[in-house]
């Protein structure tokens, strides 16, 4: 019998602690009225603090319309770059909305939803620079990053480009603003601000190296979350919601982005 | 003792219960061999009864569709505009496919697929009236339900148009018909219809609203059955059978439609 016993009580543990593991992050927030939305407030324009010390940015927008059409109470959480992932997979947040680009590997650990920022690696020069292809590169230098994707795929595109790498993104850009490089490789959504801060130096496209958009991200296995977000993106690519967010941040129209 | 060994026991049932009403939709649908979806008999050329009173239309003949690629019986039920998610959440069908358009605030209820029909809203009237954007409606009334999409967001883009509120879709139509409003904003899915009740008025597409592609919806969690139908919509985009719908019931070519 206390054999018996101890197998039913076994098995009941078993059970409901694999029930509480099944706990379902979508249900969760409805029940609780509040989501947790994890956003950059060093990236602008997609996150950053006003003169009043005031989040605001493209990911700051979306992630107040998402707990607006959730219907609940916004509990921003702040986040870098290094600690995107980890806050989602400790269960500090329940969302993450921080500029984020989809790679297999990542998607190892996080889920991803369909593309709501198109972002492109592109290279930047001044208007007259006569360059619109990697072929046309010839001579001029180019500035980028060691080991990130525009430097390697530069590489492959121009395999005899003059490439200038540097430590990190805002070194790339020292050496394109001081004129150690007549061109600088770099993702789209920094330009923005590049150009405030340096208001003599024209940072036009010369030409694009890949597209790279951005994806809200959240914990493994949270099918019905990432499902809604899906659907959320959906509905706000067709009435232009997110087309609005590209222009007041990004100061360009939204292109056609496929979905996941 | 035994009490206690009772009360595990229970505890047990209840348990595995509780997992037994997590069953897999769409494994049920094959097993049993029957699929139960929910179309519309009111809402031509969508869904109604011919004059044998036999149920055809876009969505009759997709419900067709996708019981013939599940290889099981078709169990076709009548659903209104305001009965199509109660009959889903209380099981009364697997699927609904009911000219169903997406919202982030029905989404917290069902789970959608993606898009299968593309339908809009706009403002349609007579060919001679002057009219291809929301700024030159000038004095023109147009009629609209009220508190539907295209009223609300019509409102947005013009906040000065004259609209006329109706109590719903049917009203707003005949108000267009009897000449009390030059145009009327409704959805492209209904005007067929009404063209063909009409023949002596034009239904002209003036200017579009936005974009509102119908969806099928399922219950929150089904996410094989989800898949499997995203997976049959993919199917039939590519081998042009939801074109030859769009052609066939709504006169028109489908035009490239994002999916989810």
């Amino acid at each position: 019998m206390k054999r018996l016993l101890a197998g039913l009580l076994a098995l009941s543990i078993a059970t409901f602690t694999g029930a509480a593991a099944k706990a379902d992050a979508f249900e969760d927030i409805l029940k609780k009225g509040v989501v947790r939305i994890a956003v950059p407030l060093d990236v602008p324009p997609f996150g950053s603090q006003n003169e009043k010390r005031e989040p605001e940015g493209f990911d700051v927008d979306m992630a107040g319309m998402i707990a607006k059409a959730l219907g609940v109470k916004l509990e921003l959480q702040q986040i870098t770059a290094g600690n995107r992932i980890p806050f989602l997979i400790t269960n500090k947040a329940d969302i993450v909305i921080a500029v984020m680009g989809m790679t297999p590997e990542r998607a190892r650990q996080v889920m991803f939803t369909s593309p709501y920022a198109d972002t492109q690696l592109a290279v930047y020069g001044p208007k007259a620079l006569p360059v619109s292809s990697a072929e046309q590169l010839g001579s001029y230098k180019v500035s980028a990053t060691k080991g990130s994707t525009m430097e390697i795929d530069l590489s492959t595109m121009a395999p005899k480009a003059q490439i200038m790498r540097t430590e990190d993104d805002a070194t790339a850009a020292t050496a394109y603003v001081t004129g150690q490089t007549e061109l600088f490789a770099t993702n789209s959504l920094l330009i923005p601000d590049l150009k405030k801060r340096n208001p003599g130096k024209e940072f036009e496209v010369k030409f694009s190296i890949r597209r790279s958009p951005a994806h809200i991200a959240v914990r493994m296995g949270e099918h019905n979350l990432v499902r809604w977000l899906d659907e959320f993106i959906f509905f706000n690519m067709m009435n232009g919601e997110i087309d609005k967010l590209h222009q007041k941040w990004l100061g360009v129209h939204l292109q056609p982005l496929p979905s996941l | 003792m035994k009490r206690i060994l009772a009360g595990l026991l229970a505890l047990s049932i209840a348990a595995f219960t509780g997992a037994g009403a997590k069953a897999d939709a769409f494994e049920d649908i094959l097993k049993k061999g029957v699929v139960r979806i929910a179309v519309p008999l009111d809402v031509p050329p969508m869904g109604s009864q011919n004059e044998k009173r036999e149920a055809e239309g876009f969505d009759v003949e997709l419900a067709g569709m996708v019981a013939k690629a599940l290889g099981v019986k078709l169990e076709l039920q009548q659903v209104t505009g305001a009965n199509r998610i109660p009959f889903l959440i209380t099981n009364k069908v697997d699927i609904v496919i009911s000219a169903l358009g997406l919202t982030p605030e029905r989404a917290k209820q069902i789970m959608f697929t993606s898009p299968y029909a593309d339908s809009q809203l706009a403002v349609f009237g007579p060919k001679a009236l002057a009219v291809t954007s929301a700024d030159q409606l000038g004095s023109y009334k147009v009629a609209a339900a009220k508190g539907t999409t295209q009223e609300t967001a019509l409102s947005v883009m013009n906040p000065k148009a004259q609209i006329m509120r109706t109590e719903d879709d049917a009203t707003a139509a005949a108000a267009y018909l009897s000449g009390q409003a030059e145009l009327l904003a409704t959805n492209n899915l209904v005007t067929p219809d009404l063209a063909k009740r009409n023949p002596g008025k034009e239904f002209e597409l003036k200017f579009t609203i936005r974009r509102s592609p119908a969806h099928m919806g399922v219950r929150m969690g089904e996410h094989n059955l989800v898949r499997w139908l995203d997976e049959f919509i993919f199917f039939n985009m590519m081998n042009g059978e939801i074109d030859r719908l769009h052609q066939k019931w709504l006169n028109m070519k489908l035009q490239p439609l994002p999916s989810l």
